[in-house]
């Protein structure tokens, strides 16, 4: 539990930050071919010496990494929101089945073969969006929100969306299959520098904005009409950040695929060190979520090497019995 | 005029009439209590005062200015809610509770300043919650969370402070401490009070006025002694009390009566 002061949020910033160039400088080291740290730096600076290691560093890890920082980021941001604007300690993008409608929306677009230029991250984009609007009108947004209803509202959703994709999976030509695959299970196996250009900026100016409406989110976690009383405009405030989160999300999972749990897991596990103003809670949520993900992509591209796991075999591996556990902690103050 | 004019105000859920041409006014400084039998709309109406709900017909002017000609913030600034139940979605220090009354006196961005932390501090020692400061909300007592949301409405440093059913869920020692507390606002720092209340007696042992609300309308207005009479009540309630007075304090005291026509003869 720290205080929101500027001086302590830019100290625990500037440790986190401390701790994701270090965790991205061993996620560039390791993998199937494992360089040494020395190498790296004359790596960085010298062009000629090892072509090979050059390729596997430079191009396919350092992108690999990077998009892994700024999923994490959005992921873990967007967790925090969904979670104090749903009142709500279990809601997360996968939970509600925004990913999974995201995955939908970007499988229908390579099954009908859509060409146009980033047919596929548009179309996941929209899946979101419109998995959000089903989420809001379900359960009745305006006025306090049914726990109850909204995490069967995810459920049901997440059933229906999977008996879609299902559907084509079985049905879909086998050189298609890999593709729709990877927004099943969430993969940065194929992350380029054009994705990490596209998504930091919005992941950073996300960020920007959401850490704006810090005090806002602080009040909302009081209940609605209290936040009314301390002179917030609660609807206005409300619809802002869900399109502001909806947003980010479909702009995360568009690039990603469905990587579950780290909205959740993240959140939660910096609340309980440093508390719950969003103030401290958000800037760090992000950069710790951005850890977090770049270790378990790590991770899945190490494990069984030279093979690779998608990355959220490891996320929901971690997230399900973690799950579990914030679910018994319910009324003990969280969610209560 | 007085602080807060209440001028015809007609209140209902869809097509349910819930408050029917209230009219009433409360003086600067004035300390309402608003009684009368569940579902006589009193809940309804202090939603109506804070703004939460707009009246169908008629208005609530805020010191002359219509109500809902405020800005959120610039209400939030002159006018604080003490709800009945507190929620608390995450685990949040009493002091990080207190810190969001300061809410409509800072830009968006800016941290708390040492007047910000200062009026805290005030607010804090007056409820008695300084020693509280770093635990746990939803750890507290019924009675400690809410002084710690007194605390909170006062770091608004609001002019007028709104109560519902304030003593529905303390136990007596604490239902004293409550009014005597708000009582001492009211007479030391000059608040304006309104306070539903379920608690007839202690209503009209601290009020300055009562408002005794039945079926949406105002049944009568005014000091204690008028109000709390035994034809009002049985005219309200539907029930006969039997009055008398507070022996220490002089105000009208009731005592319920049993239906049963056996009972207390045995």
């Amino acid at each position: 539990m720290i205080a929101a002061r500027p001086r302590n949020i830019l100290l625990v910033s500037g440790t986190l930050l401390l701790l994701l160039v270090l965790v991205m400088l061993g996620a560039l080291v390791f993998g199937a071919v494992s360089i040494r740290l020395e190498d790296l730096i004359t790596l960085f600076r010298n062009d000629t010496a090892n072509p090979v290691a050059r390729t596997i560093i430079l191009d396919l890890r350092l992108p690999r990494v990077l998009l892994a920082a700024c999923v994490g980021f959005g992921l873990a941001q967007c967790g925090v929101v969904f979670q104090t604007l749903l009142r709500n300690p279990l809601a997360e993008p996968f939970i509600l089945g925004i990913s999974s409608g995201s995955a939908l929306g970007a499988i229908l677009a390579i099954v009908t073969g859509l060409s146009f230029p980033s047919a596929v991250p548009l179309c996941a984009f929209m899946g979101g969006l419109i998995t959000i609007a089903l989420i809001l009108s379900i359960s009745q947004f305006k006025g306090p929100v049914n726990t109850t209803t909204l995490l069967l509202t995810g459920v049901i959703l997440n059933a229906f969306f999977y008996s879609i994709i299902l559907f084509f999976v079985t049905t879909t030509s086998e050189e298609k299959l890999h593709a729709l695959l990877f927004w099943l299970y969430g993969d940065l196996g194929r992350s380029r520098f054009s994705h990490v250009w596209t998504l930091a900026p919005v992941v950073l100016l996300g960020g920007a904005f959401l850490f704006g409406y810090a005090k806002s989110l602080n009040l909302l976690s009081a209940g609605e009409e209290a936040a009314h009383h301390m002179g917030l405009e609660v609807e206005r405030t409300k619809v802002t950040l869900f399109v502001a989160v909806s947003l980010i999300t479909g702009c995360v999972v568009s690039m990603s695929g469905v990587i579950g749990f780290v909205g959740l897991i993240v959140p939660h596990l910096v609340r309980m060190v440093l508390g719950s103003d969003h103030r401290v809670l958000l800037p760090s949520a992000g950069l710790f979520g951005a850890c977090f993900l770049v270790a378990a992509d790590t991770g899945a591209r190490t494990i069984i090497a030279p093979s690779e796991l998608p990355v959220g075999v490891i996320t929901a591996f971690i997230g399900a019995p973690f799950f579990i556990l914030i679910l018994n902690r319910r009324g003990s103050g969280w969610g209560a | 005029m007085g602080r807060l004019n209440v001028d015809g105000v007609s209140f209902s859920y869809q097509d349910k009439a819930v408050l029917s041409e209230i009219r009433f006014q409360v003086d600067k400084g004035g300390f309402l209590g608003v009684i009368g039998p569940n579902g006589s709309g009193k809940t309804t109406l202090l939603r109506i005062l804070s703004g939460v709900l707009k009246p169908v017909q008629g208005h609530v002017f805020f010191d002359g200015r219509p109500l809902h000609e405020y800005g959120r913030r610039a209400l939030a600034r002159r006018m604080a809610v003490v709800a009945q139940e507190f929620g608390q979605t995450f685990p949040m220090t009493a002091e990080q509770v207190v810190l969001m009354g300061r809410f409509p006196h800072m830009a968006r961005l800016a941290f708390e300043s040492a007047r910000d932390l200062g009026v805290v501090r005030r607010a804090m020692v007056k409820t008695d919650t300084v020693a509280l400061a770093h635990r746990y909300f939803h750890e507290l007592s019924g009675g400690e969370r809410q002084r710690v949301v007194i605390a909170r409405a006062l770091a608004q440093e609001p002019e007028v402070v709104l109560f519902d059913e304030p003593t529905a869920f303390l136990d007596i020692r604490h239902q004293i401490e409550f009014f005597d507390f708000v009582w001492e606002l009211n007479r030391d720092m000059g608040l304006t009070i309104v306070a539903v209340s379920h608690d007839i007696n202690l209503a009209a042992q601290y009020c300055r006025e009562l408002l005794l609300l039945s079926e949406g309308r105002v049944f009568e207005k005014g000091p204690a002694e008028r109000v709390v009479t035994e034809k009002n009540i049985e005219a309200v309630y539907r029930k006969r009390v039997l009055l008398d007075q507070n022996p220490l304090y002089g105000s009208p005291r009731i005592t319920l009566m049993s239906q049963l026509e056996s009972f207390g003869k045995e």
